[in-house]
């Protein structure tokens, strides 16, 4: 052998190792799919909406909240109470600015209500939710879990793949194919 | 042109069958040296526990590498030695110890993780029924295979348990050639558990 075949062996050893990293990205792609439920992009940003501005009203008019549960008489004036059957929006609350807000979005609480179920679904589905919707990679750029390396509640199997047996056989192709070629 | 091609084929895979070949061989003289160091340990333990009753703790933890028992399973004649940790180099030796797993026999999940192409490679004979046995310095425990599951390679498979369980776990397919794109699942519980003498 002499230095004119060494980008011979270099060439060899290239594809040994695309083949290699081929075999590793075919594994990976048959792995099944995760199923894709249908998602209606309208509704989740409309979810996303109603979610957000219902916690505002909650969070605005939490000390009414907790006074109006706890019993504390509170002043009426002249604006008409909230009407919905949603048992959080039939809290006796005076009916402020704040409270105001809380019953125009009485219906919205119900209907976020509904739409925090349907978020428990789409991860139960294995889809983000509305606030990770955002900021969730395309599937594409996921990148794959890491190993396991430590027990955690719900952790895969540890990754005992091996490819020992794929090299083996892969040496022995080699050498195969190379007698081959010297024996033409 | 053709026959130096031909050699250059021949000689990478020549290197790729050593390298094979090492790691095969330096396996098993990991897996030789861990059963002799596991003897001696037994023995040293033998005499510890005839000078001392001190009661053995609840909960065992494992130094990275440290061996932490046997385990024996009599149908597909499979006696080897566990190491704590499931990295290449402990796994080259032997059957690996997940950390942070409960260790066998005590209470909670113990798992046990090793390659398909060597020291696990009989574990796709195992049914439901058949028999484990583990030992380690505080307990010897014999366990009934309850479960068996074949789950995908990222598929959450590993959960925690109040109550003493063994999990064994490999690739698979046993014989796939490339990185197997599953795992075998197996799930023991104890079938009796009398102390160590």
């Amino acid at each position: 052998m002499s230095f004119k075949h060494i980008p011979l062996l270099v060439c060899a050893l290239v594809a040994l190792t695309v083949t290699a990293i081929a075999g590793a990205q075919f594994t990976a792609a048959v792995v099944p799919p995760r199923a894709k439920a249908k998602v209606d992009t309208t509704l989740k940003q409309d979810s996303v909406r109603r979610a957000t501005v219902a916690l505002a009203a909650r969070v605005v008019d939490m000390k009414k909240w907790v006074d109006s549960a706890a019993g504390v008489s509170i002043p009426r004036d002249s604006a008409p109470p909230a009407k919905s059957s949603d048992s959080l929006a039939a809290v006796k609350a005076p009916p402020t600015k704040d409270s105001v807000i809380l019953a125009r979005n009485a219906r919205v609480r119900s209907d976020s209500a509904a739409s925090i179920g349907t978020v428990e679904l789409h991860d139960s589905t294995g889809l983000k939710g509305p606030d990770s919707a955002k900021t969730a990679p395309p599937a594409s750029s996921r990148k794959a879990p890491e190993d396991t390396k430590k027990f955690a509640s719900g952790a895969p199997a540890p990754a005992t793949a091996s490819m020992l047996p794929f090299l083996a056989i892969a040496g022995v192709t080699t050498i195969l194919a190379g007698a081959a070629l010297r024996k033409h | 042109m053709k026959r130096a091609f031909g050699a250059a084929l021949i000689a990478v895979g020549a290197a790729l069958l050593l390298y094979v070949g090492y790691r095969y061989v330096s396996g098993a003289y990991e897996r030789d040296a861990a059963r002799t160091a596991w003897a001696a340990l037994e023995a040293h333990n033998a005499v510890a526990s005839a000078s001392s009753l001190t009661a053995a703790p609840t909960h065992t933890t494992y130094a990275a590498g440290a061996l932490v028992g046997r385990l024996l399973i009599p149908s597909v004649r499979l006696d080897e030695v566990i190491a704590e940790g499931v990295g290449d180099d402990e796994l080259d030796a032997g059957p690996g110890h997940l950390p942070g797993s409960a260790s066998p026999g005590e209470p909670g999940n113990a798992v046990i993780s090793a390659h398909r192409d060597r020291h696990f490679h009989s574990l796709g004979r195992l049914a439901i029924g058949d028999t484990v046995i583990t030992e380690t310095r505080t307990a010897r425990t014999t366990w009934v295979i309850t479960g068996r599951k074949i789950v995908g390679r990222y598929q959450p498979s590993l959960f925690p348990s109040l109550e003493p369980e063994l999990t064994l776990t490999t690739c698979w397919p046993i014989r796939y050639v490339g990185p197997a794109p599953d795992r075998l699942i197996l799930t023991a519980k104890p079938l009796v558990t009398p102390p160590r003498a």
